[in-house]
């Protein structure tokens, strides 16, 4: 197949997940968005509103008490949302909570990046749910959820919408932030690593090892083209992120290679997105299905079949 | 690619193949910076120079940002940049053409902020003054590690 022909053809498939491989995925981002509900706020202002706090004062969640009962409740919908009980309300809280959590954080002058992907990917599949609920299709229960299985594959699928768009978007802006000089202006990332290296230092006074702080730096100063290719394919891997929604296999494909690009910003940048990697491990590789296909291929292998379960 | 498909194929759909995808890029880079919208455009462009924020004690002891005040270095610049953009724009002006005493200003407010926010994460604010300093780095063949640093106070309170 020609390559002309195989982009033509590329669609969106909604994979055909298990209800124990959803269940065990709405855990995790469960799990998630608790551990990203902070345990307090203390921001008494907003002084510089972005998004939803432009249309609603939030400093109301810099109320002990407002906080921790809106955070208990959110708490409780995400277990009844794990479970699969009525999404439309047990999602909204937190995915709402969060979101007002993160623009309240983001209105104090400084705009971070590290929860915008997981309220995106909650306000999406809420919107799958509530499409879901407004077109009166729950029917009646399946598998593990009291929503039709349909309904949450769908609602998965939503979630890898955002997260590729999220990806497409973010190598889009290199291009055009740099008008298409991107790979030629990436070169000059050195003096990036011993910011990025002082910020961790000065962040907690923690010495950090010398090759990182000096020599790493200095070697991709000395070697501009090395660097260029050094970092190449993660921009590449941000605008292919499109491709995880044709299917499990891409998918994972994808998510390990992201991952992978993460896993390096990590420990040559000290700069962390895990919000995101946890995004990518739960929707895109999504590791209990490959772990139970592994599984399943050599059981069939010793007893001389051949099967994937849900393939 | 058959003759049939070019001609059943409408044209949007050589170009953008997967239209949900597309749309949702599309309305996130036009959105911009409107939590949770957001284009995540970090490390999208670089400059020769690169520069950071610390704080230390009145006798120039660094603190340990994001323990001491609970707000790691690279969120004070954002602050710091945002705080003097304001105070600039005042008399019509971007925060690259900021004044020493605006800088000072944007830093003294930062500072101030910080220890309220400190103060309630319960962070152990220090009680005696706090310096804001930033760092510019740049490439040089001179230096020993290959960097100059070139360091500003910007402000004690």
């Amino acid at each position: 197949m020609s390559m002309r022909k195989w982009w033509i053809n590329l669609r969106e498939t909604t994979v055909p997940h298990a209800p124990w491989e959803m269940l065990l995925m709405r855990a995790a981002f469960a799990w998630l968005l608790w551990r990203l509900l902070p345990a307090s706020v203390p921001f008494i202002a907003q002084p510089y509103p972005t998004g939803l706090a432009r249309l609603v004062d939030l400093t109301f969640l810099a109320d002990p008490g407002v906080y921790s009962t809106l955070r208990a409740g959110a708490h409780a919908c995400l277990v009844l949302y794990t479970l699969g009980v009525a999404p439309v309300v047990t999602l909204l809280w937190p995915a709402a909570l969060l979101t007002a959590c993160g623009a309240l954080e983001n209105s104090q002058g400084a705009t971070g990046h590290h929860l915008q992907l997981p309220c995106l990917v909650a306000l999406g599949q809420w919107c799958v749910y509530a499409a879901n609920a407004v077109r009166g299709a729950q029917s009646h229960p399946s598998g593990f959820a009291l929503v039709p299985a349909e309904a949450q594959r769908r609602a998965m699928q939503a979630a890898k919408l955002v997260i590729a768009a999220g990806y497409v978007a973010s190598g889009c802006v290199k291009l055009i932030a740099s008008r298409g000089l991107w790979f030629w202006q990436v070169a000059d990332i050195p003096v990036q690593f011993v910011k990025a290296a002082a910020n961790e230092h000065y962040d907690t006074l923690a010495p950090l090892p010398e090759w990182l702080t000096r020599d790493l730096p200095a070697l991709m100063a000395a070697h501009p083209n090395l660097t260029r290719l050094a970092f190449a394919p993660g921009l590449l891997l941000e605008l292919g992120a499109l491709f995880a929604l044709a299917g499990r296999g891409p998918a994972l494909a994808v998510g390990l290679g992201l991952l992978t690009m993460h896993l390096l910003v990590d420990t040559f940048m000290r700069i962390s997105f895990a919000s995101h990697e946890w995004l990518l491990a739960i929707f895109f590789v999504n590791a209990p299905w490959l772990v139970a296909t592994v599984w399943a291929r050599w059981r069939d292998v010793l007893a001389g079949r051949g099967h994937v379960p849900n393939g | 690619m058959s003759t049939e498909t070019s001609n059943s194929t409408p044209w949007w759909r050589l170009v953008f193949p997967l239209p949900r995808l597309a749309l949702l890029v599309a309305l996130l880079l036009v959105a911009g910076e409107e939590f949770p919208l957001t284009r995540l455009p970090m490390y999208a462009t670089f400059d020769p120079t690169a520069d950071y924020f610390y704080v230390t004690d009145a006798a120039g002891q660094p603190l340990a940002c994001a323990q001491v005040f609970g707000i790691s270095t690279a969120t004070v610049k954002k602050m710091f940049r945002s705080r003097l953009g304001e105070i600039a724009a005042a008399r019509g002006a971007n925060r690259d053409a900021a004044t020493a005493g605006e800088r000072r200003r944007a830093g003294e407010a930062l500072i101030a902020e910080l220890r309220v926010t400190g103060a309630r994460r319960g962070a152990a604010v220090p009680a005696g003054p706090v310096r804001l300093l930033r760092v510019e780095v740049r490439r040089a063949s001179g230096a020993a590690d290959g960097f100059a640093r070139t360091e500003e106070l910007i402000a004690e309170r």
